[in-house]
């Protein structure tokens, strides 16, 4: 992240005239686009939520009786028709989508069905949490992947091995697993760390670190077949030449090279940090999202799993955003194609 | 009171005996020390507590919910082993039809809001029931009137000789009325108000619910060990969902008392904390065959199938002593009117075969599957997969269907997800050959329950075995509303007999709730009333 901070600044001065105002029109023309690819994806998923919900088997009022009374029987047509009509479950499927489209619309995330909370409070209360984990995870797995790379990659064929079998073993950690034997080594037997963390910072520790491990090692592996590539190339070679040292050529040249994928991948794991985090949440008794989102997509509440939903894909949207102007900042040769 | 609680079940009747003598033993001890006054006793410091689930609502109708509303709210009657006790009602009588009960309540208390509690109140906590607890019509609970200030009357639909039990389970606590009509629904799930002994400070959705001490505190029921305020400030209720998490955070000492000790760690529990241990009420985990079509109305598959299996030996091995073995598929043993049928289908391969020989199940096909026309004897069983049956109870599922397979028998194990469990799936009687499954509540109407043919004109969804028997269902009807305990007990002891003897409902492993406590902290004591809630009024730290 340190790349991104050291940078130079965005966008290169404009040449002037005539070209000036062509690229002002190509730049407005292309954040247009981005525009309406983020909204198309925004709709793409509030849809696709809605549809997956409505035809997963499993009948929503029965799931609703049964889940109120903690039962879990077949429930009979009086029983169900009056659920049925305070949800609109035996509306068309045209109108239900369009109810649930036009309240999404207005901003209004509506009520949980179980609950009755609204969805918003629901989201909110388990916001910060999440972010915290995700992000903090996220910045973890690149320091770990940065240092990891440096150290074992471009170099000798044992350390490579080395480097890359730790990647591969890292990436393929569940994280059930990771978290349970942290856990039990960390915090029950040396007790460096509380068992029961919540959102402390000290409880926060652990489950970043379960998170970032395997995280670092899907990064890792992106990162290395980039950097190896990239140490061969001949610029490499005249920077050694005109005197640079190893670890400079490796710091400032191969690696803004190496970030590319990563920063890709970098996209996705965001989203996935923010809703699927979900053992990691119950491995440590932490709020997050992650668990809310489960339980809800189980009882088939459509309000909260579609906030959610769209919420993190928003998120995603606007992450995406970022991902392209950091590749701008890590690839000084994208600044032209803006 | 629900199959809603994935609680992983463990223990034996003799632990829970160890443990209650353990308890009254503590008690007993603490209270001499104090009086002694020797100056052991800590007070006014925080209880944390791991529990398992959090459900959305403080209270309603899930076991996990009686857990909690069990801290906020005082109920009218309590359960003291087998005897009904004063708590928030001083008296009470039952008319001569049994439809009519009246209670004459304290005049003393008074909710935490300000709000004083008066027949009023339990009128509309009665209205309150009707809506927010989905099984409230097993009561046979209709309407309340109050008859003077401290005097309300609650009607029954028909007589009902249980209610007391029922009403003393923890679902039907008393809330503030006031609160009931002037807050939000939000409001009275996250932050109810009741005259109990702990009041809601904050709920920590995802996290936990801190309760503080209801300073004014007098109400407790006959039963408790003390009348007045809790001895500690604070509860840290925690939710936990992992049991490993929850164990760790015992040994750490983080957590003074956690729910649902992982088997595993069952022996060491007993060895180094005080364990609490209850069979719920109800119904156990039990079988329940299909006798309205295939393979499994006759009699003879049925039992074939029970003495293919090793149920005890099963039991005691996947559970490790913590849960156990049940053979009564009807009754819960923590129930008054239980009766031990554990001796019925010991393991006899032997005779397994022949009962499925005589029934005409005698060609065995390439894989070994007993054949009838041409047709395998293959037996369904849907099952709740983690939210009815723990990943224990379903690893003893597995060992059922190997040893079954010994005899010629393809027991077909179908694991259901949440969403399927709930939404009441795979569960016609073309869809399965046996069911499995518990049903936590208080008292022997669980027959009427689970073995009516209709209930309120409409198929009875938990009558699992389809059983439709109108000269045993009358029997059963009978049995719940006969007052005479001798005669009670005589009934429903033949109609535990019938169903063994059937082999349509036989039983597998009790339900059960446990609890370890810290060696510091003593006086917690669980209800011995269907779900064995916990009580943290008494408790009290020791040096």
């Amino acid at each position: 992240m340190s790349v991104v901070q050291t940078s130079s600044p965005l966008v290169s001065p404009a040449p002037a005239g005539d070209t000036a105002g062509r690229r002002a029109r190509v730049l407005t023309r292309l954040a247009g686009i981005k525009l309406l690819s983020s909204l198309f994806v925004l709709w793409g998923t509030a849809t696709v939520t809605f549809v997956v919900l409505a035809i997963l088997p499993g009948d929503r009022a029965t799931i609703l009786l049964n889940v109120r009374s903690g039962l879990t029987v077949p429930r009979s047509p009086a029983e169900l028709a009056p659920v049925n009509r305070e949800f609109g479950f035996d509306d068309s499927f045209v109108t239900q989508y369009l109810t649930y489209f036009g309240r999404l619309l207005h901003g209004d995330l509506g009520q949980s069905y179980q609950s009755g909370r609204p969805v918003a409070t629901i989201i909110g209360e388990q916001i910060g949490p999440t972010f915290v984990l995700a992000f903090a995870a996220l910045l973890l797995a690149w320091v770990l992947t940065i240092a990891w790379t440096l150290l074992t990659a471009g170099r000798g064929p044992r350390l490579r091995s080395l480097g890359s079998a730790g990647e591969t073993v890292t990436a393929g950690l569940p994280q059930y697993w990771v978290g349970i034997l942290l856990l039990i080594v960390f915090a029950a037997q040396l007790g460096w760390f509380p068992v029961i963390g919540g959102t402390s910072p000290s409880g926060t520790i652990l489950p970043v670190i379960t998170l970032a491990v395997p995280l670092a090692g899907f990064l890792g592996q992106a990162t290395r077949t980039e950097f190896d590539r990239a140490i061969r190339e001949p610029f490499v070679l005249s920077a050694r030449t005109r005197g640079m040292g190893d670890l400079e050529v490796r710091w400032r040249h191969v690696l803004r090279h190496a970030l590319i994928p990563g920063i890709t991948l970098s996209g996705w794991a965001i989203g996935t940090l923010l809703s699927g985090a979900v053992l990691v949440e119950t491995v440590f008794a932490r709020p997050g999202l992650g668990a809310v989102l489960v339980t809800a997509v189980g009882q088939k509440d459509l309000a909260v799993v579609s906030g959610i939903v769209v919420l993190v894909s928003a998120l995603y949207v606007v992450i995406n955003l970022v991902v392209d102007v950091v590749y701008v900042a890590v690839d000084p040769r994208l600044r032209g194609s803006l | 009171m629900t199959t809603h609680a994935p609680s992983r079940s463990r223990t034996l009747l003799i632990v829970l005996s160890a443990a209650l003598a353990l308890v009254l033993s503590a008690c007993s001890s603490g209270g001499g020390s104090s009086s002694a006054g020797d100056g052991k006793r800590i007070v006014d410091q925080t209880i944390t507590y791991a529990h398992a689930q959090e459900p959305p609502c403080l209270w309603g109708g899930w076991v996990q919910q009686a857990y909690l509303s069990r801290q906020v709210f005082d109920s009218l009657v309590s359960y003291d082993d087998g005897k009904i006790v004063p708590w928030l009602a001083t008296s009470w009588k039952t008319s001569e039809d049994g439809r009519t009960i009246t209670f004459t309540l304290r005049d003393d208390v008074t909710f935490t809001d300000g709000t004083p509690f008066n027949a009023d109140a339990v009128v509309a906590n009665n209205a309150n029931w009707a809506k927010g607890i989905g099984w409230n019509s097993f009561t046979y609970l209709t309407d309340a009137k109050a008859v003077d200030d401290h005097t309300v009357e609650l009607h029954l639909s028909q007589r009902n000789p249980e209610i007391f039990q029922e009403l003393s389970n923890g679902h039907y606590g008393i809330q503030s009325p006031t609160a009931l009509t002037t807050r939000s629904v939000e409001d009275n799930c996250h932050k109810p108000v009741g005259s109990g002994p702990w009041i809601v400070k904050q709920w920590k959705v995802g996290d936990g619910i801190d309760f503080v001490r209801n300073d004014d505190y007098n109400s407790a029921p006959a039963n408790a060990k003390h009348n007045g305020p809790a001895y500690q400030k604070e509860l840290d209720w925690k939710f936990v969902p992992d049991a490993n998490t929850r164990w760790s955070a015992l040994t750490t000492g983080q957590a003074d008392v956690i729910y649902d000790v992982p088997s595993v760690q069952w022996a060491t529990a007993q060895k180094n904390y005080e364990v609490l241990n209850f069979v719920s009420g109800g119904r156990p985990q039990a079988f329940s065959f299909n006798v309205q079509q295939g393979p499994t109305t006759d009699k003879r598959v049925r039992q074939a199938f029970l003495y293919a299996t090793d149920r005890k030996k099963i039991i005691e091995t996947v559970f490790k002593g913590s849960v156990p073995f049940e053979g009564n598929g009807t009754l819960a043993s923590s129930q008054p009117d239980y009766l031990n049928v554990d001796s019925a289908y010991p393991y006899d391969v032997e005779k397994a075969n022949q009962l499925l020989d005589e029934a005409g199940w005698t060609v065995k096909n390439k894989d070994g599957i007993r054949t009838k026309d041409g047709k395998p004897l293959t037996i369904r069983l849907p099952f709740g997969n983690g939210a009815i049956v723990t990943s224990d109870g379903s690893a003893a599922l597995q060992a059922v269907q190997d040893q079954v397979k010994s005899v010629g028998i393809d027991l077909k194990l179908i694991p259901l997800t949440q969403t399927q469990t709930f939404a009441g799936e795979k569960s016609a009687p073309d869809e399965k050959e046996l069911s499995f499954g518990y049903w936590v509540w208080g008292a022997p109407n669980i027959l009427d329950i689970n073995f009516a043919a209709k209930q309120g004109g409409a198929p009875n969804g938990n009558n699992t075995t389809f059983f439709d028997d109108p000269e045993v269902e009358q029997k059963i009807k009978a049995a719940q509303v006969e007052t005479d305990p001798a005669k009670r007990t005589a009934a429903y002891d033949e109609l535990q007999q019938y169903f063994s003897d059937e082999a349509i409902a036989v039983g597998f492993y009790g339900m059960t709730y446990n609890a370890a406590i810290s060696p510091k902290l003593k006086g917690v004591w669980q209800d011995q009333n269907s779900n064995g809630l916990l009580n943290f009024n008494d408790a009290y730290f020791v040096s």
